[in-house]
């Protein structure tokens, strides 16, 4: 656990302090994300925890202890950080630059050794790619070699000063969801800097939003924050999109799923019919007999007597169970049939419709 | 006036009969100029210490090393021969206040130019100020530092032919010679030795030091492909 009490920082000559009287308190084994314009200190904020910037007044405890006791190199040993720009050490090979804190400790060659391959494992790198120099590594490799540098001596907590800021936008998606994947594993407690509203609510247990000069406006859950938001300050900080935002915290299967309008192929067309006609829909969907999705054809086109057939249009985009609302949303209004098909794992489980997600939004 | 124009520009039967006067030249020109590179760089290195330090010393101290710089060398040996006499010390102390403002201003050069996100995550992580200087920035300042070392070498090489005049020299001693006797035969022989010698030291050393660069920064070898 982190606490902030009172915390202060006027840097010399600025006419108003950076960060003003800011207390709060991070719980363990969670990612709590700072987030706000910039001139909020949040990042101010992040390096007064381990001492990078020291604070004017006010008292900061990691673990219970409080980190102004202590020599600041000690106390940084303890604490993973990674930074926007990563910063890994050009003239040391990858192995060595994971290695550096245990190095800094002192560890035994065959120790270090040991705890560099759990990692290279740990953050999904290449063994190949241990003699290498970071010069040689693709920006996302490179954030990777960062984290697991952070990681090296399994220290409670990480800091993370905009970690993805410098990744281009389909790499930073993936190292988000592989920090969420590695957090379940690893459980430490996080203090993520960022400016980007989305990766705070996508990535924070727990959010604080700060304003300019380190003022807490709200710290919360990111389905708080976003369903509630404190004050005017927030709400526009957050977006006119935070209905939106919002929906893509909750994983479509929290929804009691429709049947919607689906039989099976070789199905007879009057089945069909009435099936249609009961969902008040224009077109049926075709499920294969193991339940795959096969596709959908609009009613007017059965034949008068017969049985359905596999020649249907197909579906052209579906989603998980796993898959959030916000991604229902978006295959519904881009699909001919207005409804969203939700599969497990390609086994059809029910629609959700524009009605469920609305009736979401407005609880 | 008589002419020399018949006389050959280089009598080689003169140089193969003094070989071993030629390599005792060398090897002088050699130890003059590794006396004033090696003092060099240390006392480039306490003030080095001085100004990562005192920041402010920067300016005095390049300001006075670069005055230094800025004199010619034989007025430097006319000052000193009346304190210091015809030693190997007056010429040390001329050459090696030429190599000062390079060493200095190179090793500083090259240590602002690690990268801040370089030492913001060694600091992050539990680098002392010591450690972070000798096993973070010194290492990744050495090419800029070793370009400052070839740079103060190879001018040493050059300077150490004028402290011929107080009678050192090395291989200066030929030129000297053969500027003095010009009109006979073996007078162009020695100044296009010496001259020639001097020159072909110079870039053996230098292509040296580029090898030694090579061997302590095998990071930078691999270059991105």
């Amino acid at each position: 656990m982190i606490t902030l009490t009172d915390v202060t920082k006027h840097y010399e000559g600025a006419t108003t302090p950076a960060v003003e009287n800011l207390s709060l308190t991070i719980e363990e084994g969670t990612i709590t994300v700072l987030v706000g314009p910039s001139g909020c200190g949040k990042t101010t904020t992040l390096k007064m925890i381990n001492r990078l910037i020291e604070p004017t007044s006010g008292d900061i405890t990691v673990g219970g202890n409080s980190v102004i006791d202590r020599p600041p190199h000690e106390l940084r040993r303890e604490i993973g950080y990674v930074i926007q720009h990563i910063g890994l050490f050009p003239h040391k090979t990858i192995r060595k630059n994971i290695a550096t804190v245990p190095h800094l400790l002192g560890w035994d060659a065959a120790r270090i050794a040991e705890r560099v391959d759990e990692l290279i494992e740990l953050v999904d790198l290449d063994e190949e790619m241990l003699d290498r120099y970071p010069h040689e590594l693709s920006g996302g490799q490179r954030q990777r070699v960062g984290v697991a540098r952070a990681l090296a001596a399994d220290p409670p907590v990480m800091l993370m000063d905009e970690p993805f800021g410098a990744v281009d936008p389909i790499v930073r998606g993936k190292l988000q969801d592989e920090l969420l994947d590695l957090q379940r594993r690893v459980k430490k407690t996080i203090v993520l800097v960022t400016h980007d509203v989305d990766e705070a609510v996508k990535l924070g247990d727990k959010v604080a939003i700060l304003n300019i000069g380190g003022v807490l406006e709200q710290y919360d859950s990111p389905e708080v924050i976003l369903g509630s938001p404190a004050n005017d300050f927030v709400r526009s900080f957050l977006g006119t999109d935070r209905g939106l935002k919002r929906l893509g915290l909750f994983p479509i299967e929290t929804l009691q799923l429709d049947t919607g309008p689906f039989v099976g192929v070789g199905a007879t067309t009057a089945v069909a019919r009435s099936v249609a006609q009961s969902h008040n829909s224009e077109w049926i969907g075709v499920l294969a007999e193991d339940d795959t999705l096969l596709g959908w054809s609009p009613v007017d086109s059965l034949a008068v007597d017969g049985v359905v057939t596999e020649a249907a249009e197909r579906f052209l985009s579906w989603v998980d169970c796993n898959d959030s609302l916000r991604d229902a949303l978006e295959v519904i209004i881009s699909s001919h049939t207005r409804i969203a098909a939700v599969l497990d794992g390609g086994t059809f489980k029910g629609i959700v419709t524009l009605d469920q997600i609305y009736a979401e939004i407005m609880t | 006036m008589t002419t020399v124009v018949a006389a050959p520009l280089i009598r080689w039967d003169w140089v193969f009969r003094n070989g071993d006067k030629i390599v005792e030249r060398i090897i002088e020109h050699l130890i003059l100029t590794g006396l004033a590179v090696g003092f060099g760089i240390a006392i480039a290195l306490v003030l080095t210490a001085i100004i990562l330090r005192w920041r402010g010393a920067y300016g005095p101290i390049t300001g006075i090393t670069g005055l230094m710089y800025s004199i010619p060398s034989v007025a430097l040996f006319a000052f000193f021969v009346p304190i210091t006499g015809i030693t190997i010390l007056t010429a040390e102390i001329a050459l090696v206040s030429y190599t000062l403002l390079i060493l200095i201003r190179n090793t500083i050069a090259g240590l602002d130019g690690v990268p801040n996100d370089v030492r913001e995550a060694a600091t992050g992580m539990g680098y002392t100020r010591r450690r972070l200087l000798f096993e973070i920035e010194l290492p990744l300042a050495l090419p800029v530092i070793i370009t400052g070392i070839r740079i103060a070498t190879v001018t040493v090489i050059g300077l150490v032919t004028i402290s011929s005049l107080i009678g050192l020299g090395g291989l200066g001693q030929f030129i000297l010679q053969g500027l003095t006797t010009f009109s006979s035969p073996i007078g162009t022989t020695k100044i296009f030795l010496g001259t020639g010698l001097s020159i072909v030291l110079a870039i053996v050393i230098d292509l040296g030091l580029v090898l030694v660069e090579r061997l302590v920064t095998p990071w930078a070898r691999r270059v991105a492909n």
